[in-house]
């Protein structure tokens, strides 16, 4: 069936809103060239990278085919690493998660001078990871730090923590998390702000403890703030790099950090020491982009894993009043 | 409408300058001939000083030629280099060392400064022999730098406490032993209620005085590695350094005494205690009585404790005999630099006519080391010569030089790091912990 012809009243209608649709490219144009530039095209290019082999030094990488990828799978480090990292999403992710949310249960309702402990609280945040790294290296010393002092006086000898390979990456995951509470705890208390305070006294009439408010009402109702911390939490564990080296840096090299015994060298520091500290047949910019990707394809893998299951356990407020609206 | 017509331009304008300011430069690798010259410079604040007030001879001598300063730590780290050079900001001259010399040269970073040497009349013998020795690559044993000064490892110690200890002071030409250092490292070490490491009495946990201060506890190359050499042991052996060494009997031994002089005779700073302060740093505050230290400590003295009461001696005997290690800071030249005529002249004046006084450096060009100006220079110890000067002549001392590029790696958690950490920490005897790292090295070296 042929198109009715638009009508005279239609046709400068259209212009119109092309106008209109061409306004708003142009000013959604800085977006999307921002977008392009600064996402895309390094995303782009770091993937040409990965094919190639260039120690920065030659004028032009050299195409190498699969070559860092294959290598990718035999590098005996690389398990290594990928462990370590996992090692730390299984103590400083959890910690954060878990004491942050403490923290904001316990400074969440207006009381005298809540606000001091919320800044108190809040303030390792604003700190530089490197400086924060250095203060708890010195609390760490097993010779003078405050720590061991106080385990002393119990009579009982502290933990050698960042010497010995079994507590470096656990005091690693404990300095990440006294720093990044005050972060987790501000998003949390702004969640339970978000409660309506009639649903925690309805079940507290029907006889629910304060256990049952918290595990049936009020985390529920915060479980989109919960999803959205383990979510950036884990791409934060993911790319852990700057404590690491502030904390375990010897010699004066980045080289040389990632011990006790390799323990606490994670998947970004491996990253850059083959971009800067090696000198290996495949070291370069090539294979750190190999090894950078793969990172991003595991973020992206666990982030999609997280967001499947979350259908089970994330409630959304809205969500049921649409769909009742909507029948 | 109107709005979308101005905003046209706009964008096109910043799109450009975005684009423009983007892929500018302003150093060596922008391609463009020029009278001003880049040069790459790294170090504390008086290193940086020291090194424009020795260039104020050349500026006066070449004034159509403009110096431009860059700080940056491309020359103590590659890295940095590297980072430049891909962003086509290199300087058109920097400053490496004997760690880096190599590998900037294997790829083909630095400039070949040979012939200009021949054609100007620079000479070899003009130099200090194994300072200039360094400046020759591995790969072609020709030249790609000129020394701007060195560095030597010696023994630092407290003239107030070795007098208080009655202890007669170190032989300034190292005539004496290890075991002596050992011994009077004990001695020098005190406690709260002033009880010397050999005592009975003696509280390990209330040290106020520690007697040995050895890079060791960090660990750091110029640190242990004389001591290795001195007892026969090292880490990479063999002129290219593609040996390891790490099980020979010797390195054992030596680490075996700088871990007992932490964990047993508690007469050294241990990595704990470093981690706290850093052991020179002790030592210049008066609360170390000897540390193992380069021409650089002279310099933080002066600054940071004038009053301290200290004077230097040679390294002391191994097994082996004397040993010692050399760091050579070297001017060299971006091999892609348009500028490389400049660049030469300003680094032959450097290392030449205007050598000393740079990053608290011993020259390397005789003329200016063995003369008046740097010997008998206010503020230098008495020994100067025989501790600094001397041992750079010795059968055993070397320089760390990296010929295969691999020392951050053999150094790193893939090759003796996890070892190094269980001796300086005591939790293994150093022969137990060296237990199959040569296995590991070969590892690195073949890759």
């Amino acid at each position: 069936m042929a198109e009715a012809a638009p009508s005279p009243a239609q046709a400068p209608r259209s212009r119109a809103r092309r106008r209109e649709a061409g306004t708003a490219l142009l000013f959604l144009l800085p977006q999307i060239f921002g977008l392009v530039a600064f996402i895309g095209v390094p995303l782009g290019v770091s993937l040409y990278y990965s094919f190639t082999h260039w120690d920065l030094v030659a004028p032009e990488p050299t195409w190498i085919g699969l070559e860092n990828w294959t290598h990718l799978l035999e590098d005996e480090r690389v398990p290594k690493v990928l462990w370590n990292t996992i090692k730390f999403i299984f103590t400083g992710t959890l910690s954060f998660l878990l004491m942050s949310l403490v923290a904001a249960l316990l400074t969440y309702r207006p009381r005298r001078g809540v606000a001091f402990y919320r800044a108190l609280l809040f303030l390792p945040y604003v700190l530089s990871q490197i400086a924060v790294g250095i203060v708890w290296r010195w609390m760490f010393n097993t010779e003078s730090g405050p720590i061991n002092a106080a385990i002393e006086l119990f009579g009982v000898d502290g933990p050698q923590w960042l010497l010995d390979p079994a507590t470096a990456m656990p005091a690693i995951a404990l300095v990440t998390t006294w720093q990044g509470l005050g972060y987790g705890m501000t998003l949390y208390i702004a969640s339970l702000h978000g409660v309506p305070e009639a649903l925690p006294e309805a079940a507290k009439i029907d006889g629910a403890n304060a256990w049952q408010r918290f595990r049936h009402v009020m985390l529920p109702m915060i479980s989109p703030t919960v999803l959205f911390l383990v979510v950036t939490s884990l791409i934060g564990a993911l790319q852990l790099f700057d404590p690491v080296v502030a904390m375990t840096t010897s010699g004066g090299s980045i080289g040389m950090a990632g011990g006790p015994d390799d323990s606490t060298r994670t998947v970004v520091l491996y990253m850059y020491n083959q971009m800067f500290n090696y000198n290996e047949r495949l070291s370069g910019l090539g294979y750190a982009a190999a090894i950078a990707w793969v990172l991003a394809l595991l973020t992206f893998v666990l982030t999609l894993i997280q967001w499947a299951f979350s259908k089970r356990w994330v409630f959304y407020a809205g969500e049921g009043a649409a769909k009742k609206g909507g029948q | 409408m109107r709005i979308s017509r101005r905003l046209i331009p706009i964008c096109l304008t910043m799109s450009a300058i975005t684009a423009v300011t983007a892929c500018s430069n302003t150093a060596a690798s922008s391609g463009e001939k020029s009278n001003t010259l880049t040069i790459a410079v790294w170090g504390v604040n008086e290193d940086i000083d020291s090194i424009k007030a020795a260039a104020k001879g050349f500026e006066q001598a070449n004034p159509d030629i403009k110096l431009k300063f860059n700080r940056t730590d491309c020359g103590a780290d590659y890295a940095v280099c590297k980072t430049l050079i891909a962003g086509r900001n290199m300087a058109d001259v920097l400053v490496t060392g004997t760690w880096n010399f190599n590998q900037m040269a294997n790829d083909g970073v630095l400039a070949d400064l040979t012939d200009r040497m021949a054609a100007d009349g620079v000479k070899e013998e003009d130099f200090v022999p194994v300072v200039i020795e360094s400046d020759k690559a591995a790969k072609d044993g020709r030249f790609y730098g000129l020394p701007m000064g060195y560095n030597v490892q010696s023994l630092f110690y407290n003239k107030e406490m070795f007098a208080k200890a009655g202890l007669k002071e170190p032989p300034a030409d190292g005539d004496y032993t290890y075991d002596d250092l050992r011994e009077w490292a004990r001695k020098l070490t005190l406690d709260a209620n002033g009880n010397n490491a050999d005592s009975p009495d003696f509280d390990p946990k209330k040290i106020v005085q520690w007697g040995y201060y050895n890079r060791f506890a960090i660990p750091s190359e110029p640190g242990y590695w004389p001591v290795l050499w001195a007892y026969g042991g090292g880490v990479l052996g063999g002129e290219k350094r593609d040996q390891c060494d790490l099980e020979k009997p010797g390195t054992a031994q030596a680490m075996q005494l700088l871990q007992d002089m932490m964990w047993k005779d508690h007469s050294s700073v241990t990595p704990q205690m470093e981690q706290e302060t850093p052991g020179y740093l002790r030592w210049i505050q008066g609360h170390v009585a000897m540390q193992q230290g380069s021409h650089e400590q002279v310099t933080i003295a002066a600054q940071q404790n004038p009053s301290l009461k200290y004077d230097m001696a040679a390294l002391p005997k191994g097994p082996e005999g004397n040993a010692t290690m050399i760091q050579v800071h070297s001017w060299a030249a971006y091999a892609k630099s348009p500028n490389l005529d400049n660049a030469w002249k300003f680094i032959k004046y450097m290392a030449t006519e205007g050598a000393g006084k740079q990053m608290g450096l011993i020259p390397a060009y005789k003329k200016v080391a063995e003369g008046p100006a740097f010997l008998k220079a206010p503020g230098e110890p008495e020994h100067l010569k025989e501790a600094q000067l001397d041992p750079a002549a010795w059968p055993l001392a070397r320089t760390n030089i990296d010929p295969q590029g691999v020392l951050a790696t053999v150094l790193g958690q893939d090759g003796i790091g996890p070892a190094l950490n269980d001796i300086i920490t005591g939790k293994k005897p150093a022969a137990e912990a060296l237990q199959g790292t040569c296995a590991k090295i070969d590892k690195i070296l073949a890759s």
